[in-house]
């Protein structure tokens, strides 16, 4: 599971890198972009479950980021203000789109099991992210910021503008939905005995 | 503590595989609630590991990043999009007064049309929903053709008509943003997969021409953005995506003809 500290796993240059983007060098943010890229992209593709929806609001937070970087105090948390700006692109899509539904995408095995485990893993697998894809996406989007990103409940309240404590009930509720959707179900239960 | 009691509070707890020492106490004791938090403690372990389709489009972006940097020289200092606030007062005055200028101007332009319009045959604003539909019944025709070959041309005519229809929403920032990303769908998705099924022959037949206009797209929407830049922001960033997603396509079609 995901540390809360997140001062080991930041990226060392960032402050000068923010300043220097600051200042007009867009080399610099283009390092940042190169950083954050991956895990802005993991976020939003299991939010929107969809490859090329992800793509496009990453790449339009970080235009965002971009035009909006002179307001950036340097030296707080560039993270969660690009998560929020990703976070505020996600709700205007979904309003634009008027929670059209996208289909989830088919997922590849994973290699490095053999075939039964990893028929069973795959199954595991693809049960949990058809569970993750029925959580509301407020619930979604905070479990998945505490779980993959690793961020405090403080810090995914200030990326989706929540006090700490609501940010900790959804995440609350999150967890406690997915554990009751992938609970077995009694007739499975009946089958194995 | 009871049971339900310890389980909320591993719900709730930032880090549910660490409980603190009260906890640690009733699951050390209680087989029931040690197995549920593992199960809790799997759950999450497992969601890192669920399979995410590697992103295409970060190297396209990072290298039109640097590209706009090599155009001003490797190292120097870039001057920032207009859209951001400008540090230096005496060009800050002259960027508002270029501005009150193009408003003005716009306004009068306005007016004089208003003038001249037959206010008669005035027609009630289109809704984007109806927009969004007519541009999407357009896409799919141009996809309901029987060959890849057939879908590549009316694909690239489609971009091509799509980038000459959106000046016509200059002054709507809602039909620009609409319209740029219907353009980027048409040719950094759809295009670039009807070019993969072309054949060989095919590749070398079709794609160099449409590359050629992708390029040339590229550089008019570049040059478009830089003069909306001071006074519409938001036009500047409709035509960035065009050019963006233009030099992607055409990169992609000029990877796919190298084979």
């Amino acid at each position: 599971m995901a540390s809360c500290d997140n001062s080991q796993d930041g990226l060392a240059d960032e402050h000068r890198l923010i300043v220097a983007a600051q200042q007009g060098d867009r080399l610099a943010f283009a390092q940042l972009v190169e950083y954050y890229w991956e895990r802005l992209y993991r976020w939003l593709y299991r939010l929107t479950g969809d490859q090329h929806m992800a793509e496009d609001l990453v790449q339009e937070s970080f235009l965002k980021a971009l035009a909006g970087l002179r307001k950036f105090q340097a030296g707080t948390n560039f993270r969660a203000w690009l998560f929020r700006i990703a976070h505020n692109n996600y709700v205007n899509q979904c309003r634009a789109a008027a929670h059209r539904r996208q289909p989830l995408p088919e997922d590849l095995p994973d290699s490095q099991f053999g075939p039964l485990d990893q028929a069973v893993r795959a199954e595991m697998l693809q049960n949990l992210r058809r569970a993750i894809h029925r959580l509301p996406a407020e619930f979604r989007a905070a479990l998945l910021l505490r779980v993959e990103e690793g961020l405090s409940f403080r810090q995914i309240a200030e990326i989706l503008d929540l006090t700490e404590e609501t940010a900790r009930w959804r995440v609350f509720k999150a967890r406690q939905k997915l554990l009751s959707l992938l609970a077995p179900r009694p007739e499975q239960e009946r089958e194995k005995s | 503590m009871n049971c339900t009691v310890i389980q909320r509070r591993l719900l709730a707890a930032e880090r549910p595989d660490q409980p603190p020492a009260e906890i640690k106490g009733h699951l050390a004791q209680c087989p029931a609630c040690r197995a549920w938090q593992r199960r809790l403690v799997q759950m999450e372990q497992l969601i890192p590991q669920l399979p995410v389709p590697s992103s295409t489009a970060k190297e396209p972006f990072l290298q039109w990043m640097k590209d706009e940097s090599g155009k001003r020289g490797q190292n120097a200092l870039i001057q920032p999009p207009a859209f951001i606030s400008h540090p230096f007062k005496k060009e800050r005055a002259l960027r508002k007064l270029s501005l009150a200028f193009t408003l003005a101007a716009s306004l009068l332009v306005f007016a004089l049309a208003w003038w001249s319009w037959p206010h008669h045959s005035v027609l009630p604003p289109v809704p984007l929903q109806s927009d969004q539909a007519k541009l999407e019944r357009r896409l799919s025709k141009s996809l309901h053709v029987s060959t890849p070959k057939e879908r590549v041309l009316r694909l690239a005519q489609l971009a091509d008509e799509v980038r000459g229809e959106i000046r016509k929403w200059m002054d709507n920032s809602e039909r620009l943003h609409q319209w740029s990303q219907f353009y980027w769908q048409v040719v950094s998705r759809h295009l670039i997969e009807q070019a993969r099924q072309l054949t060989p022959e095919e590749r070398q037949a079709v794609l160099p021409d449409i590359a050629l206009r992708l390029a040339a797209a590229e550089s008019e929407a570049t040059r478009l953005a830089t003069q909306c830049k001071s006074a519409a922001p938001h036009a500047a960033a409709a035509f960035e995506r065009i050019a963006l997603a233009s030099q992607k396509g055409e990169r992609d079609l000029r990877a796919l003809l190298k084979g």
